[in-house]
């Protein structure tokens, strides 16, 4: 029993580590940053590999990235945040 | 492309910081995206677009204004030159090491012009004689 929970927990470790990755602030900080660094909502599609209707959603809340997509938007984000200090 | 055209803005395009490092005479815009990806120059890729953060720019380049308490203050324009042509020549120095490689060992998507005037390899090619010598003795 405990050498199976053993074993479990590294994958378990893993997922909370990519679930906590893939958190995004709220939509609307999600548009002030990128508007802040003056990205247009097509480069940012570009960089996300999805439509700039996609990103607009995100931006409104209408829909939310699945986890993939999720960890590459929160790496932008946090990368645009960090840099406009 | 002066310090007060940079300040107030959170980011640079690379041929804004290449015309701002270049001081009159830009640098090519090469060296500046070497440099990035040398992580000599901070920057952000978002899809095609590189953006380089301003601030850390300005204090790399306003890096010399920062002196001892008891130093008399220099005046600030020549602080932002001295430490332009710093940068600027560092930036070239890291040109010419990488045309130095290029020739060396031929970048084919640099083009094959460097790569054929370079005689190198002309030596590790000749073949060697047993007795070391040149067979005339």
């Amino acid at each position: 029993m405990s050498t199976r929970s053993a074993n479990l927990d590294p994958p378990a470790r893993e997922l909370a580590a990519e679930v906590a990755a893939a958190r995004l602030p709220s939509p609307a900080v999600r548009r002030r940053i990128r508007t802040k660094a003056g990205i247009g909502l097509r480069e940012m599609a570009r960089h996300l590999d999805v439509t700039p209707m996609t990103v607009q959603r995100w931006e409104r809340g209408t829909s939310t990235p699945r986890r993939d997509r999720a960890i590459a938007y929160r790496r932008l984000l946090d990368e645009l945040s960090e840099a406009l200090g | 492309m002066s310090v007060e055209s940079l300040r107030g803005r959170n980011f640079a395009s690379v041929r804004e910081v290449a015309e701002f490092l270049g001081d009159g005479e830009p640098l090519d815009e090469r060296t500046v995206r070497r440099a990035i990806e040398q992580g000599q120059i901070p920057a952000v890729k978002v899809g095609t677009k590189t953006l380089i953060p301003v601030a850390p720019l300005l204090a790399m380049i306003q890096a010399p204004d920062i002196a001892p308490a008891e130093a008399p203050p220099a005046p600030a324009v020549d602080a932002v030159s001295a430490a332009r042509e710093i940068l600027r020549g560092a930036l070239r120095a890291l040109d010419a090491l990488s045309g130095y490689h290029e020739r060396d060992h031929g970048d084919p998507s640099e083009g094959s012009a460097a790569g054929q005037s370079a005689p190198v390899g002309g030596l590790d090619v000749l073949p060697l004689r047993p007795n070391g010598g040149t067979g005339a003795a």
